[in-house]
């Protein structure tokens, strides 16, 4: 008995010493990583402009200064509005050594077709507020986990197609319809694809469509007629509304009533 | 034994128990009540909360069981001790999930720690400790009847 409880007094002494040794240990790493002025270090976002798409990039440095890994380093960005996710984008690093340094950049990109699978068409038009919700995870030393949650920060939506206005001018009494159309586009992408109008008279009956072209760089006017070509005889009195399209190189995003 | 010897004896026990607990963490609890280092050293108050009342709990028992040596009260403190730790640190820790907003450079973030796994391993720690206190006492008391046998039988 006496044996055994000997046995049992010194091997709880040592694992007791070890396990207090190991928490210090890498408490103090761990702080020593932190305090560090680039320990754990992110910078400002900025805007790249792309085709239909934009991305915010944000510079970051893991400077493991420690003697444990960080595992799992996942920093995650999630755009919103109105508490609906528009688009999520996460830099995972699978592992960072001790004494180890990462620099990257972390890439949240927004595109048309994101807004519109996300039911947000209206912000192609109007101005708005969104909200940046930034998340860090990771774990160190395999037995902490760390989340961190910074509080959501307002980020301005500028429209591709701010102040979007569609006057009808001009019909030649037979096949067209000429339409003014009018936007500036104030978001940093560069619109590039095909605008479609579909014009409907006042039952519902669709009477012509009309397409366009565009390449918009980013601060640019759009201020163009557009030819609408329509099946038979329609006065601009009998358009009953006008639905507008725009179609990217895999994607068709609409429709949006411009008129009537 | 006279009285003076008796006084000596109990005065050795109480400094030699003071000494103990005092390096049973003892230190840290005298350190953390120094002006000069709160100034440097803070903690959010949920970690303040628990750790405080652990720490006096166990340099107190730590006191006692010094201070008992020779008896079966040592064992059963000791036993007392783990157990009311294993439930303390379980409760005051939310099972190893710590959650407070920190401010980091200027920007406050909620902070989530978790530690399920330390928690774990010092549970495992403070079990194998409860039943090494719960072998000692059973040998303790054994020992203690053995002596007293022995004794009538030479009488």
């Amino acid at each position: 008995m006496k044996q055994v409880i000997r046995t049992l007094t010194l091997s709880t002494t040592l694992l007791t010493v070890l396990f207090f040794a190991f928490v210090l240990l890498t408490g103090y790493s761990l702080f020593k990583t932190v305090s560090t002025d680039q320990g754990l270090w992110f910078g400002e976002y900025r805007y790249v402009g792309r085709e239909n798409s934009f991305s915010l990039l944000m510079p970051y440095c893991l400077n493991n200064t420690g003697h444990f890994e960080f595992f799992d380093v996942k920093l995650t960005t999630q755009i919103k509005h109105d508490n609906v996710t528009i688009v999520e984008s996460t830099t995972y690093i699978p592992k960072l050594e001790g004494g180890s340094k990462r620099f990257g950049v972390h890439e949240v990109r927004i595109n048309l077709v994101d807004l519109a699978d996300a039911g947000m068409v209206h912000l192609l038009f109007n101005k708005t507020e969104l909200n940046l919700a930034r998340t860090l995870e990771f774990s160190y030393a395999h037995v902490y986990s760390f989340h961190l949650a910074a509080p959501k920060t307002p980020l301005d939506w500028y429209p591709p197609f701010h102040r979007f206005s569609l006057k009808v001018v001009r019909y030649d009494g037979r096949s067209t319809l000429l339409a003014q159309m009018y936007f500036e586009n104030l978001s940093p992408m560069r619109i590039k694809g095909k605008i479609r109008l579909e014009v409907f008279d006042r039952e519902g009956r669709l009477f012509g469509i009309g397409l366009s072209d565009l390449d918009l760089p980013s601060g640019v006017v759009y201020d163009e007629p557009l030819k609408i070509v329509v099946r038979e005889p329609l006065t601009p009195e009998a358009i009953g509304k006008i639905d507008f399209y725009f179609e990217t190189e895999n994607r068709i995003i609409g429709p949006v009533e411009v008129y009537g | 034994m006279d009285k003076g010897e008796t006084v000596e004896k109990l005065f050795r026990r109480v400094v030699r128990a003071l000494l103990w607990s005092l390096l049973m963490g003892g230190e840290i609890l005298l350190l953390y009540f120094l002006p000069s280092f709160r100034l440097y050293v803070t903690s959010p108050s949920p970690i303040e909360d628990a750790f405080l009342p652990l720490l006096s709990l166990f340099v107190v028992i730590e006191f006692l069981i010094r201070l008992t040596e020779g008896t079966v009260i040592p064992y059963i403190l000791s036993s007392a001790r783990a157990s009311i730790m294993i439930y303390l640190l379980y409760q005051l820790t939310g099972g190893g999930v710590y959650t407070s907003s920190l401010v980091v450079r200027g920007v406050p973030v909620e902070v989530t720690f978790q530690f399920r796994s330390v928690l774990d391993a010092f549970t495992l720690l403070l079990l194998l400790d409860l039943s090494k206190n719960v072998l000692g006492a059973i040998s303790f008391l054994h020992e203690k009847v053995e002596e007293q046998l022995k004794t009538e039988a030479s009488f």
